[in-house]
């Protein structure tokens, strides 16, 4: 088997946390729990999980834009803190919030032309000549290179900044969440459009969203995180068809219309996500599922196959399930 | 005939600075019963949320409603003063928001914001107050009413923020409830329970429901009747099955088709081209022209009335009035 573009492998983060102004820090957020997987070169790898579930904090980690404290990123397999300056400028983010992310006080020709003018090395009109091909790729009119980021609609700066994460041809981009801050017919246009750059460039994407729709129909393999953990791993398609753990049951069956698409049952989960600061012991999911037993609150399940690509944390699936 | 529970009646509401007006919502007719749930269905800048306004007297100081009417039980709402409004809002009509942790006061606690509304509408003493509050969290399926009544917003998730919100609405009893993009902050999980609730509500008082959302899904699971917005113009108003089985209007078929659902395959989601206009520079015919694949030169200038192409279903469209549906091109 051909070895895997990134490999994360048993990756924690956790983020102390003050309880009041003026006593030590007590406790931990534990945003990314042990968290392992692999992304294969031109693959769409969708991260999916509600609010707090650590999607995020994974993403920032993975691309070292926040320090880990335990486990190895790979890269080509190579550690991502050890690649140079040219390499590591082939890991690349387009964020979520469009009207945060670039800079209000730079014009649009700016903003995508930094990569170039940090890495060095580019004459003017090369550079010219790159931020010119990247906007006609992402569909922006070459007309609006003079232009600041507030003349712009959310769809359209949203392109913007895929136009820069394009810059210095990348090889891998995470995606955090880019269309949930989009009215429904531009996530449309977004959405094809990354697809469509992904066929010309050969991108491989980490594609993170809490819209489950969305995911779908992006993704080749989706992993669902829940408080830190990824709790099931698969190929796009399975994950619809069977969701072997209960939580992602619940997760799709919570869709508006699944039960109609999917032909699954209605799973209401009772009460919120518990407190990344005291994760439940045993199964994080354990004090929501429908099916919890004893063993789910003191012991911790192990991912376990299930099909084939297709893994599941829960002591009530999987090959050892009685 | 019996007067229906709230008559929309071909509404235009403007915003005004000194030399000119632009209409927000234009043309906007519709009737809520007791008992039904009417989902309007809109991207930002619709129009939706400013009609949701109108009917609450709400609207922000620039806006204004310049015709039409709105009739609660038979009573015009429109030019009503602020003291007489303020008799219905929050007793007859109430209203929940998209960010429940934004729209309670954050230094007040939980059970003093419920007995507000109570202690206002209410000839109550202070102590049947705190009863009715706390019996009004329990309904709304908080597990500890006591201790989150004298919780703060703050320490409370979004979801228990949003069941506060709905218990707040519905403790005087109302006769109709608007939801304004009632989950559209929170998680998928989330908002089931939530639409559970507000499903369970209607059931449980018969309360007339107004559901504002961007999401078809959340609509096709909810509401008895839709109307489609866009640019301030209805575009479509239809039952549930209707809309679903037999879209009429571009834009509505269009959406159907740009939104990635469960079971889409692989094929290229529907691109709608462009963006929505400004309301300062809508165009003079049909608001969607600007990106219809099917627009002609009379959409450019002449606006489509509605008309009724089945029993119930209206569509505001030229062609889709002649049941022409052809030359779609994807």
């Amino acid at each position: 088997m051909s070895e895997p573009l990134l490999e994360v492998r048993n990756l924690k983060k956790y983020f102390p946390v003050q309880h009041g102004m003026f006593s030590s820090g007590k406790g931990f957020v534990h945003a990314v729990d042990g968290v392992s997987l692999t992304v294969e070169k031109g693959e769409t790898f969708g991260l999916v999980g509600e609010s707090g579930c650590g999607k995020s904090s994974l993403s920032r980690v993975i691309l070292g834009l926040v320090k880990r404290d335990s486990g190895d990123i790979l890269y080509k397999g190579q550690d991502v803190r050890t690649l140079s300056r040219s390499e590591r400028a082939k890991l690349r983010m387009v964020f979520q919030n469009p009207f945060a992310s670039l800079n209000p006080k730079e014009r649009v020709f700016d903003i995508i032309a930094e990569p170039y003018r940090i890495a060095g090395g580019f004459s003017h009109t090369q550079i010219q000549e790159e931020v010119l091909k990247l906007m006609d790729l992402v569909g922006l009119s070459r007309g609006y290179a003079t232009r600041y980021p507030h003349e712009f609609s959310g769809g359209q700066r949203q392109r913007i900044g895929i136009a820069r994460a394009l810059a210095m041809n990348p090889e891998f981009i995470v995606c955090d969440e880019p269309v949930s801050a989009l009215d429904v017919s531009i996530q449309a246009q977004i959405l094809n459009l990354l697809r469509d750059i992904q066929k010309e460039l050969g991108l491989t994407y980490v594609f993170i969203s809490h819209n489950l729709g969305v995911v779908k129909y992006i993704s080749d393999r989706i992993a669902v995180m829940y408080l830190g953990k990824i709790i099931e791993v698969s190929e796009a398609k399975d994950l619809y068809a069977s969701p072997a753990h209960p939580y992602t049951q619940a997760l799709l069956s919570a869709i508006p219309g699944a039960v109609e698409y999917l032909h699954i049952d209605r799973v209401l989960l009772q009460g919120d996500i518990p407190s990344p600061v005291n994760p439940p012991a045993g199964c994080r999911f354990c004090t929501r599922c429908p099916y919890a037993q004893e063993r789910c609150a003191t012991v911790e399940p192990e991912m376990r196959q299930v099909g084939e690509g297709h893994y599941a944390a829960c002591h009530l699936v999987g090959k050892e399930a009685e | 005939m019996k007067e229906p529970l709230l008559q929309v009646q071909d509404i235009r509401m403007v915003f005004r600075n000194k030399k000119q007006e632009f209409a927000a919502v234009d043309g906007l007719s519709f009737q809520v019963e007791r008992g039904e749930i009417l989902g309007i269905v809109g991207e930002s800048g619709s129009g939706k949320t400013m009609a949701s306004l109108s009917i609450m007297g709400l609207l922000p100081e620039q806006g204004a409603i310049a015709s039409g009417s709105i009739k609660y039980q038979g009573r015009e709402l429109v030019g009503l003063s602020d003291a007489e409004m303020c008799k219905i809002r929050g007793k007859e009509i109430s209203m929940i928001f998209q960010e429940p942790i934004m729209s309670l006061d954050q230094v007040f606690t939980v059970g003093n914001q419920l007995m507000e509304g109570i202690l206002t509408h209410e000839k109550m003493s202070r102590e049947e107050a705190q009863k009715r509050a706390l019996e009004m969290l329990n309904l709304v399926g908080i597990p500890s009413p006591e201790r989150v009544f004298h919780s703060y917003p703050f320490e409370l998730s979004g979801g228990m923020c949003q069941r506060v919100m709905i218990a707040i609405a519905l403790s005087c009893n109302p006769t109709l409830l608007i939801a304004d993009e009632p989950t559209t902050a929170l998680d998928v999980t989330v908002q089931a329970q939530i639409m559970d609730l507000l499903k369970k509500s209607r059931d449980k008082f018969n309360i007339g429901i107004i559901l504002i959302t961007h999401d078809l899904d959340v609509v096709k699971d909810m509401a008895d009747r839709i109307i489609v917005m866009y640019g301030g113009n209805m575009m479509e108003s239809a039952t549930r099955e209707q809309l679903f089985s037999n879209p009429a209007h571009p834009y509505t078929r269009g959406l159907l088709r740009a939104i990635p659902r469960l079971d889409t395959g692989d094929e290229r989601l529907f691109n709608i081209e462009g963006t929505v206009p400004d309301i300062r520079n809508m165009p003079a015919g049909c608001h969607f022209c600007t990106r219809c694949w099917n627009a002609q030169e009379r959409c450019k200038t002449q606006r489509p009335q509605l008309v009724e192409i089945e029993s119930g279903h209206f569509v505001a469209c030229h062609l889709a009035a002649e049941g022409r549906k052809e030359g779609e091109a994807v």
